[in-house]
């Protein structure tokens, strides 16, 4: 390729750049951590198992069209691969420990979802044209993007011009280059010297019987400080833009996104038609299950599924069901009730924890809150040990259906 | 270099960027994301099989996975227009190269998805014909008369003689 040629310097000009560099600092870690704590096929049953499963099916809790939730996921794979500890018992209940499940905490925690399901269970079937969902999310901030990309450009020149005089030298090319992938990674784990969020609300509106649809991302761009020292430490650093983007983006059409990743057979207009009954749900999710690669073990698939299954538009019987199938599945779960989300609602928080990127156990709190008085959704979180303010805090502040584009549901 | 985090570590940061890249063509940017986690989680399981140029095999796989997830071609000018949108164009000093950039969007935009995403696999990854006939799924024969379609049309809007469109192609 000559770099004179204008073709080349248009379609080059073309590369989303910002958008793939923004996403790969976001992603990194997580998708490292995931990657390392899933096992590797081992090679004598590789040709079994890529035969027998479907190619490529995916295993993520991923909120439609949210790239965030999928942050949830992967920790969540491993955490009773890698510790198989027992999950801390809330200071309310008894030791749970994964030998014994039914002990007082597990067991409340049981009580507790069965009691959604009933409440669910009376909740009116409701229908529209289009499934609206409004989302706030919430991240930590863990990079000046401007800053962030100018030290990565200026590492990138740096290594261009020593490849360039050292072109004859292998020995010490390969010492340069290693230089650069130490301060490339240096620089991806150095940590801001204060905690800020940057959130933002999604709204989506999608039709299940067509194409058609509108969504409108990054609304209500907003940093915040975690405390007044972090703010005074921010305007120390020379107080850099924390947010790249500011403004909404609206576009008309299907919003894109699945419902579930990892369960293809879930699609927006069969998701009303999911069983009613606990023992129908519960072979459904199984055979899902099965259908899977199966690398999540099934408690876990199914607090994952139930999380996705929850911000969608599924009938109240299903809604029952799936409480119930929850329930069943406790001994991997902790419970606390009167947990308030980014709103301000208190509801039931429904616990796990997993490792962190380090692979510490029990480092990171994946956390579903659920309102108990309605059965449905508030809020989906990730917290790190020690750390006040969540990694990741998705508030589904409102669903249901309405009937065109401009209208929003009625609490 | 036998540690098999360490090679999985520069394999990400050395293809994150690219794979993405590629989804974005088809794919919004949550599900692109998503299905780049999704690629490299395939990567990591199949480590020890990963050819020595590991990039036609990812994109081919992340081609794999859209099928699978039956997330739609794009028509050409919805393609370019994404592309628009998501690139940061640095507007070029020289005011005569806009112009011939519009041209050339609308040509481009005119093409087929096909025809682009050969042109976008040699041009942005430095692919071979062999390697971008990998990642695209087809011959390296009906890569090439994609890519060379592709690029005398463009050359065509941008009134460039034939040579130099070849100039450095193998």
């Amino acid at each position: 390729m000559n770099d004179s040629d204008p073709i080349n310097e248009l379609i080059t000009e073309l590369r989303p750049d910002t958008l793939t560099e923004d996403a790969y600092r976001r992603r990194r870690s997580a998708d490292l951590a995931r990657a390392f704590q899933t096992p590797r096929t081992p090679h004598h049953l590789r040709r079994f198992s890529m035969a027998k499963r479907r190619p490529l099916t995916l295993f993520a809790v991923a909120a439609a069209g949210l790239a965030a939730a999928v942050i949830v996921v992967p920790q969540f794979v491993s955490a009773d691969q890698t510790t198989g500890a027992p999950i801390a018992a809330r200071p309310s209940g008894g030791q749970a420990t994964p030998a014994l499940p039914q002990t007082g905490a597990a067991a409340n925690t049981r009580t507790i979802l069965l009691a959604a399901a009933k409440v669910a269970a009376e909740e009116p079937i409701t229908s529209g044209k289009f499934w609206y969902s409004r989302v706030r999310t919430v991240q930590m901030v863990h990079v000046a993007p401007l800053e962030y990309k100018a030290k990565l450009m200026e590492l990138d020149a740096e290594l261009k011009a020593k490849e360039a005089r050292l072109k004859d030298k292998p020995a010490e090319l390969e010492a340069a280059r290693k230089e650069f992938h130490d301060k490339v990674g240096a620089l991806k784990t150095a940590e801001l010297p204060y905690t800020a969020t940057r959130g933002d609300t999604a709204e989506s509106w999608r039709s299940l019987k067509n194409a058609t649809g509108r969504s409108v991302r990054n609304q209500d761009v907003k940093i915040e400080f975690a405390t007044p020292e972090d703010r005074a430490k921010w305007q120390q650093a020379g107080s850099p833009r924390l947010s790249e983007d500011d403004r909404p983006k609206t576009k008309e059409g299907a919003p894109e996104g699945i419902v579930s990743i990892g369960n293809d057979s879930l699609t927006w207009s069969s998701i009303a038609q999911l069983p009613t009954g606990k023992a129908a749900l519960k072979a459904k999710l199984h055979s899902m299950y099965e259908q899977g690669d199966k690398q999540t073990p099934l408690a876990l698939y199914m607090w994952q599924t139930g999380a996705d299954l929850l911000s969608a538009p599924i009938t109240p019987g299903t809604r029952a069901a799936l409480y119930e199938v929850l329930a069943d599945s406790t001994s991997k779960l902790t419970s606390q009730t009167g947990v308030a989300d980014g709103e301000g609602r208190t509801g039931v928080a429904l616990e796990t924890t997993g490792p962190d990127d380090s692979g510490a156990a029990g480092r990171i709190t994946y956390r579903l809150i659920f309102d108990d008085k309605t059965a449905k959704l508030l809020e989906l979180d990730v917290i790190e040990a020690g750390k006040a303010t969540p990694l990741l805090r998705q508030t589904y502040e409102a669903m249901g259906y309405v009937d065109d584009l401009t209208a929003r549901p009625t609490q | 270099m036998d540690d098999p985090e360490e090679r999985f570590t520069n394999l990400y940061d050395r293809h994150y960027r690219n794979v993405l890249g590629y989804a974005l063509l088809r794919a919004e940017p949550a599900m692109a994301e998503d299905l780049t986690s999704e690629t490299f989680l395939v990567a990591w399981r199949r480590l020890d099989d990963l050819p020595d140029q590991p990039l036609p095999w990812l994109l081919g796989v992340m081609r794999n996975m859209l099928r699978n997830q039956r997330v739609r071609r794009l028509r050409s000018d919805e393609l370019i227009a994404r592309l628009s949108g998501l690139s940061s164009f640095v507007e070029g000093d020289v005011a005569e190269r806009v112009t011939g950039r519009q041209e050339a969007l609308a040509v481009l935009a005119s093409l087929s998805e096909q025809d682009v995403e050969a042109v976008v696999l040699a041009n942005w990854y430095g692919l071979t014909p062999a390697q971008a006939a990998e990642a695209a799924g087809c011959s390296p024969r009906t890569y090439n008369v994609r890519l060379h379609r592709a690029r005398r049309r463009l050359a065509d809007a941008l009134k460039l003689p034939p040579h130099f469109v070849f100039q450095g192609q193998p």
